[in-house]
């Protein structure tokens, strides 16, 4: 007789695992990085793919050679990291940066607190929020659409809607859009936001990110931006802001974060009012031409609060 | 028919019910049976047997022990070989009537089953009496004495009695296939408790999975309309909980600490239903009992009608089961069943299902860090926060975890099924519980 396995209930394991869930949301980001790809060209993939790689091997030489553990890359999170990052950033950014931003979104970001699930902030943000600080110019060059030929040595760059929100420059309307025509190149943010909003409507589908987060974000960034374009029509409707810098990319895939974000809806809802407010007030009235990134990483340092103070309602409590 | 259900929490594992088309076969009487003092919740039977007793089926071999308690019938008819202590499923070891099969002669007074009986003008008192008399257990696994629930606590007044056929657990198909083939026999049961009780609604609520059983019953309560309800249930794992149950049913929530009976109502198992019907009206003890016995692998998965004290190797044996491949056995249902430690242990009155894997179903675990998906939190019928019990449990961190609500845990598993990083999670909890209970033990004054 072989020896019986002893183990405690239950016996049964359901399906979903740490790397199928990475590798959901990876494969929801297709859609957008073969936007970007049809935007920016090899430009765009060369970033993609230094990304992932530094990321993957930052994390797998940490846990290799300093914590001396088997490293666990392939539970795809370091490649997700290295995924958003490449999102994060214009498609012209040097390899310096990239390889120093990936040492710090996953250094300091991830391995510094412990690795995966013990981070407070998202490792992607941070990274960005290093890369803005210390490449201000390559990180606010935003190349033109189409402008990128297969080398990308002549960069043609454009002020982007919100860089010229922040500029107060002309700012082309909707109307002058459609009168336009589907022109790509005036469309190109809409074109983008789409390609997110499919992605992620299949995450939501497949529960794997929770729509309360997103939802009340985007709600949040209304319930700021709707009153002041109706005062001020110069600071842009919130269809605009919902559409245009990184708002999208950050509500769905990474204020969504699992362990930077709050466990139970009502305090998601919180989390992402909040969040989306204050990234209208960064955007209308702060330094940056975008708050999505400081809106994020803001709300990340409050959840543990959240967690602690907010819980479930236990079945059987005085309602 | 609109289905009804517990609201937050939950989990849908896949049902496996390979069983359930498989009609109950009378398991044959084994060579020697190994029939354990202690087959309930309680202090263990009082022997009242020695070595060389003559014993009939139905023979009491053990007196209840106390409040809660209950008594050990002989199983079989023969000699009595040794009284010794043998590993149950968990395990632990108990003492056990051993008793060489010598021919099936059943104790005068016990009536066949072969025919419906009335219920006649049987009291109240009669039945709780009959009940422990028979030595009845819950059914479902539990195995608490059944003539204790009957008995209602001074001041407390149900309105009404659930019966529990949601059989939630993945791969069980007892109670359904009981369900199927004695619907009358139950209805006659669940009267006599409504009667024990002074109860005048009794709501039977089935998984909808079981719609063939919920016809039947649905059909022969026909005339019974004014005081047994049928009633649908939607599939999901724990619907069978006793507070979900009760949640989905009469939409009232039992408060953390307190009974069914708190918010008036009882909650039996369709098997008890069945064994009171046959304790109050056959005169018969609890010495057999309905077991499943599948695995996804297992050949021939079936439904026997198998005598207390039967070595559970001999059901597997019938199932086609090869016994050298056996990797885990499950007594039980896969998500709160016991795994066991040899392949011998017999069948008790707690015995629902006996659960086959193989070494390709046993792919060990692969621990890794919690990523606070916070699935567990969503999953928890409880309204807990695993994840974080969990890690208190981890850290010893006690006092922390019953604030947090570990003691309202009843370790349905829904976490540790649904963790994407496959963490022990219940396992911890559990252990936390122990150590608490200990606590308390220790701190009370005695």
């Amino acid at each position: 007789m072989s020896l019986l396995t002893i183990s405690q209930s239950p016996h049964l394991k359901g399906p979903i695992t740490t790397p199928k869930i990475m590798l959901a949301v990876i494969l929801a980001l297709v859609p957008g990085m073969a936007v970007q790809l049809v935007f920016y060209g090899l430009a765009f993939l060369l970033v993609l793919v230094q990304f992932v790689v530094a990321c993957v091997v930052v994390e797998w030489s940490i846990q290799k050679f300093l914590l001396r553990e088997i490293p666990s890359v392939t539970d795809g999170s370091a490649a997700l990291t290295g995924v958003l990052l490449a999102l994060n950033v214009p498609a012209t950014l040097g390899t310096f940066p990239i390889v120093a931003g990936s040492l710090v979104a996953i250094g300091f970001g991830k391995m510094a607190f412990g690795g995966i699930g013990r981070n407070p902030f998202n490792p992607a943000l941070v990274g960005r929020a290093f890369l803005t600080a210390s490449f201000p110019v390559g990180m606010t060059q935003w190349p033109k659409p189409f402008s990128l030929g297969m080398g990308g040595t002549d960069v043609v760059t454009h002020a982007t809607p919100l860089t010229r929100l922040l500029e107060g420059t002309q700012v082309i309307g909707w109307q002058e859009k459609i009168a336009s025509g589907f022109d790509p190149l005036i469309w190109n943010a809409e074109i983008l936001a789409a390609a997110y909003l499919v992605g992620a409507l299949l995450l939501i589908l497949l529960r794997v990110i929770h729509l309360a987060i997103p939802l009340s974000y985007l709600m949040g960034l209304s319930l700021v931006t709707l009153p002041a374009w109706l005062v001020a029509p110069s600071l842009q409707d919130p269809l605009f802001h919902i559409v245009n810098g990184g708002t999208m990319l950050g509500a769905f895939y990474m204020a969504t974060d699992y362990s930077t974000s709050p466990m139970i809806p009502r305090a998601m809802i919180l989390y992402g009012l909040l969040g989306g407010i204050l990234c209208a007030v960064i955007r209308l009235w702060g330094a940056y031409p975008d708050g999505v990134a400081y809106s994020i990483l803001i709300m990340n340092a409050a959840v543990p609060l959240m967690n602690r103070y907010m819980q479930p309602r236990r079945f059987g409590s005085q309602p | 028919m609109n289905t009804l259900t517990f609201p937050r929490g939950g989990i849908h594992p896949p049902e496996y019910k390979l069983s359930e088309h498989a009609p109950i076969e009378n398991f044959p009487l084994p060579e020697i049976a190994v029939i354990p003092l202690s087959q309930h919740v309680g202090a263990p039977a009082q022997c009242l047997v020695k070595k060389g007793d003559k014993v009939k089926v139905g023979t009491l071999l053990g007196e209840a022990n106390g409040f809660v308690s209950s008594r050990i019938h002989s199983s079989v008819s023969g000699t009595v070989l040794k009284i010794e202590d043998v590993p149950m499923a968990n395990a632990y070891k108990v003492s056990a009537v051993f008793v060489k099969v010598e021919g099936d002669v059943w104790e005068e007074g016990i009536l066949p089953g072969n025919q419906l009986m009335a219920i006649g003008n049987i009291t109240s008192e009669q039945i709780i009496q009959k009940v422990k008399d028979a030595g009845i257990v819950g059914m479902g696994g539990a195995t608490f004495p059944a003539h204790i629930k009957l008995q209602l606590p001074p001041g407390k007044k149900p309105d009404t009695l659930i019966i529990d056929g949601a059989e939630c657990e993945p791969f069980l198909t007892a109670d359904h296939r009981l369900m199927l083939e004695k619907p009358d026999e139950i209805l006659r049961g669940v009267q006599l408790m409504m009667r024990a009780l002074g109860v005048q609604r009794a709501i039977i609520a089935i998984e909808e999975n079981k719609q063939d059983a919920i016809d039947i019953l649905t059909a022969r309560s026909e005339n019974l309309r004014r005081e047994i309800a049928v009633v649908s249930l939607r599939t999901k794992y724990p619907q069978g909980g006793e507070k979900q149950l009760i949640k989905a049913v009469l939409n009232r929530e039992v408060p953390s600490g307190k009974l069914p009976i708190d918010v008036g109502c009882i909650v039996n198992n369709i098997g008890t239903a069945f064994a009171i019907y046959e304790a109050a009206l056959l005169n018969k003890p609890l010495f057999e009992r309905i077991v499943t016995v599948t695995g996804p692998r297992v050949p021939r998965p079936g439904n026997y009608r198998v005598r207390v004290g039967t070595p559970v190797s001999q059901l597997l044996m019938a199932a086609g089961v090869e016994l050298d491949k056996v990797r885990k056995l499950v007594a039980g249902g896969p998500m709160m069943g016991k795994a066991g430690s040899t392949l011998d242990f017999p069948v008790t009155k707690g015995t629902s299902g006996l659960l086959v894997f193989y070494d390709a179903d046993c792919q060990p675990r692969r621990v890794s860090p919690c990523i606070r998906c916070a699935r567990c939190v969503q999953a928890c019928p409880m309204g807990l926060e695993p994840y974080l019990l969990e890690k208190l449990g981890e850290k010893n961190r006690l006092e922390e975890a019953e604030r947090r609500g570990i003691m309202d845990c009843m370790e349905c598993g829904s976490c540790s099924y649904i963790c994407p990083a496959d963490r022990p999670i219940l396992d911890y909890i559990r252990t936390a519980k122990a150590r608490i209970l200990k606590i308390r033990r220790e701190k009370k004054p005695t």
